[in-house]
């Protein structure tokens, strides 16, 4: 038995598809529901079959012209939450960047300015407070930097509620690979500070690696949640 | 043949007569338009699709004649986006009338 013009012309449809699974999904239910109507319509007006499904076709439009039009939307709207997960990663990172200042502090309080400052290097005792310290400062800035970007990443979010392109844990995964692979980067560099020099300079690394360590639990408990829902 | 920003106009003018699916919405935008926008129908459901992304409409599915079929309803942001668009291609258009009429 030959397939109907409106079957191989949604065949076509799918093949040319380059849009996402959902969108292509729905695509095809809502050309398949035009087409047929359309069809009907004109069946219904007195034309034949074949030539009923030949004119739903026509004023359809060619396949490759359809395709393209859902592929261009579904790729604007997936740069768009690629920039927003971005935008939304980069800001836990900075804030991360602020709070792990905030326990430079408490180090400086508790241990003194040489377990974040390190040595001093040529009789400069003066750096080590001064590294110590824009510890503090510096670090706080880049998280206030971050909770801006949050904000801004709430302010961007879609007015209403829609499935999302990417899949899901996806953004969540890579905040747990980014937060484990800073807090593995940090422990070794703190190893590799005490190892060389001891003491000085270790809290340098290691307030980052105490903060980076539980923000990777805490995002991939929600990428587990996300893969396992 | 219309741009997207144009068809964008057309669709949320159709639509905030009320809820439809694309077939009557095509069937409106030919009526209404004594058949000057006779554009490939099927590029309106990317369109749809597109609008939906961005707040200014909402679907959902019916069953109709035994079938699933997704119908388009505008928004609150979507006729307040309508609104804005129709003032300024009012004002576009009037300009271009007083310059070739």
């Amino acid at each position: 038995m030959t397939p109907s013009p409106i079957e191989e012309y949604l065949d076509e449809l799918l093949r040319r598809s380059r849009a996402d699974a959902r969108t292509t999904r729905r695509l095809l239910e809502e050309a398949s529901d035009h087409l047929y109507a359309t069809a009907a319509d004109l069946e219904a007006e007195g034309r034949s079959r074949p030539e009923a499904e030949t004119e739903a076709l026509r004023r359809f439009g060619p396949a490759a012209t359809v395709a393209h039009a859902a592929s261009a939307a579904s790729i604007r709207s997936l740069i768009g939450e690629l920039v927003r997960a971005a935008i939304y990663l980069a800001g836990w990172g900075l804030v991360a960047v602020g709070v792990s200042g905030l326990v430079v502090l408490v180090m400086n309080v508790l241990f003194g300015h040489s377990f974040v400052g390190g040595f001093a290097v040529f009789g400069r005792r003066s750096s080590i407070g001064e590294t110590a310290d824009d510890a503090v400062s510096l670090r706080v800035l880049a998280g206030l930097a971050g909770v801006g970007l949050l904000i801004a990443h709430r302010l961007a979010r879609p007015r209403t509620e829609r499935p999302s392109l990417l899949p899901a844990g996806l953004v969540d995964v890579l905040g747990a690979a980014a937060f484990a692979g800073g807090t593995a980067l940090l422990v070794a560099a703190a190893i590799d500070q005490g190892t060389r020099h001891g003491v000085p300079g270790i809290g340098f690394p290691l307030s980052g690696a105490l903060v980076a360590l539980p923000a990777a639990v805490y995002f991939a408990v929600r990428s587990a949640r996300a893969l396992l829902a | 043949m219309a741009r997207s920003s144009e068809v964008d106009l057309l669709l949320l003018g159709v639509l905030r007569h009320g809820p439809a699916h694309g077939y009557a919405i095509i069937a409106a935008l030919r009526e209404r338009s004594d058949g000057e926008f006779d554009f490939p129908e099927g590029t309106i459901y990317p369109a749809l699709h597109r609008l939906e992304r961005s707040g200014l409409v909402a679907s959902d599915t019916e069953l109709a004649q035994g079938r699933r079929r997704r119908t388009y309803a505008l928004t609150a942001q979507g006729r307040k986006e309508f609104a804005t668009q129709r003032r300024e291609w009012q004002r576009f258009s009037a300009g271009m009338q007083a310059v070739i009429a």
